[in-house]
């Protein structure tokens, strides 16, 4: 293994919501180039686990632990390392699209802030669009300024939750993409999804949740996807 | 050097979005502007205690008019969960509330300005002592900004903030606006006997606690 490369622990995760079970003894490690797509039904837990990977909520039992090689972070390059795009996209809307970008980086210790928000608006497709706030986007749009935010932070793993929601076809081809790119570039990539072809055209690992619990951790491509949505199909019946 | 950078980025950020939309500045000097022509209509009928109620009088207005900007404050980071961006950065919490609490500060100061010269104007007082006035009012503004900051961020998901904010600060404001109106009276020129320097030292004593208990359970609270 790669002594500078990065490692994300989750050891025996549990949390509770009143009385209800969200996530049970969850564990797993994902190492540093891998994309993993996290499934299962809808409340499974998924976007509950991304957001205590995250750091946006606490677990109620066990720990999530980032490492690089085998020594962990610390508070400041845990939050340094990971990128999180929930559901509710982070991103300011009464700054344009290019202000989001370049305070994301100053945030982030990037050392060329404006240079790098042009480039990621270019990567994104909002080049032409960089300097409307984005309130006046669509989703969309509001998506690929998101995804842009996490791209423009530097971060070193990326915790996306449905990553894909309020973009086109050719945007979501896009997306699969570029977390395929993430990936090879030594990136951890996790994201949730209910879609099996997005499993199969960028995941290397697939994580099944059902009941708060992780069933299944199967390898990624078109035979991991089709195991994984059977097992989620399996427990809607 | 990075600390201060961020610090720097994010009262920019506020700034920018408050002069591109105006919500706390128009909302909270149109407030302040009202509450001084009811409180003008209620005292002007004695024009000679004006010196005696002013002090009150601007106090009382700038606590009201802070108090809804506080609200509003962090309406924007609430919008698409963006404090979480500011917390989950590597920006160091401590950092995070300093500048929300600058910029909630600048504003409240930006409001004060033309409120103030209005109450100078219908309550015909005259500020014979400007550097007691201005000291009085920037340290005040620093307290209420440092503690306000706090708690608008603690209850930014509360469904009854606007009520909750002032029940929970208003007790612990109630020093300051006793130690503002004390030095104020004596900046006006009003018949009392009390040493202004005592009470600004009160108030930037307060607001040095102040700014390192908010300092510390920021992080904490928030994540509550």
């Amino acid at each position: 293994m790669n002594p500078g490369a990065l490692a994300l622990q989750c050891e025996s995760v549990a949390r509770v919501f009143g009385r209800r079970h969200v996530l049970r003894d969850v564990s797993f490690t994902v190492h540093a180039g891998e994309v993993v797509a996290i499934v299962g039904r809808n409340g499974a837990g998924k976007s509950t686990l991304l957001s205590i990977l995250a750091g946006r909520r606490q677990a109620d039992r066990g720990s999530v632990r980032v490492v690089q090689g085998d020594r962990p972070a610390t508070d400041s390059q845990t939050r340094s390392w990971l990128g999180f795009l929930p559901h509710d996209l982070l991103v300011y809307l009464d700054l344009t699209a290019r202000e989001n970008l370049e305070f994301t980086g100053v945030l982030h210790g990037r050392p060329d802030p404006v240079q790098r928000a042009a480039e990621v608006l270019s990567a994104v497709g909002l080049a032409a669009d960089a300097d409307r706030t984005v309130r006046t986007f669509s989703r969309g749009m509001q998506q690929r300024t998101a995804l842009g935010r996490l791209m423009a932070s530097g971060a070193r793993a990326w915790l996306l939750d449905e990553p894909s929601t309020g973009l086109d076809e050719s945007g979501r081809r896009w997306l699969l993409q570029l977390l395929a790119e993430q990936g090879r570039e030594g990136r951890i990539v996790m994201f949730s999804t209910h879609h099996p072809s997005e499993v199969e055209a960028a995941a290397t690992r697939v994580l099944v949740l059902d009941g708060g619990r992780l069933v299944a951790d199967l390898p990624g491509g078109a035979e991991g996807a089709a195991a994984a949505f059977s097992l989620v199909d399996g427990g809607r019946s | 050097m990075d600390e201060l950078r961020r610090y720097l980025a994010i009262v920019r950020k506020d700034l920018r979005v408050e002069f591109r939309t105006r919500e706390i500045l128009y909302t909270t000097t149109l407030f302040a502007l009202l509450l001084v022509v009811i409180f003008a209509f209620a005292f002007l009928s004695d024009p000679a205690k004006s010196r005696d109620y002013g002090p009150g009088i601007v106090w009382v207005t700038v606590l009201f008019a802070t108090t809804v900007g506080q609200n509003r404050l962090f309406d924007r980071e609430r919008e698409n969960d963006c404090l979480w961006a500011l917390l989950l950065s590597p920006a160091a919490p401590s950092t995070v509330f300093l500048a929300k609490a600058t910029a909630q500060i600048a504003f409240a100061l930006l409001m004060q300005i033309p409120t103030i010269l209005l109450i100078l104007v219908f309550f015909d007082l005259r500020v014979t002592d400007p550097l007691a006035f201005v000291g009085a009012l920037a340290l005040g503004n620093v307290a209420l900004g440092l503690v306000g900051t706090l708690f608008a961020a603690m209850l930014m998901n509360s469904r009854m903030k606007e009520v909750l904010l002032p029940l929970v600060t208003y007790p612990l404001f109630v020093p300051v606006v006793i130690a503002g109106v004390k030095v104020t009276a004596v900046a006006i020129g009003a018949p009392i006997a009390e040493d202004p320097e005592v009470w600004l030292r009160f108030l930037a004593g307060f607001d040095m606690i102040f700014a390192v208990v908010t300092v510390a359970l920021f992080g904490r609270m928030v994540r509550a």
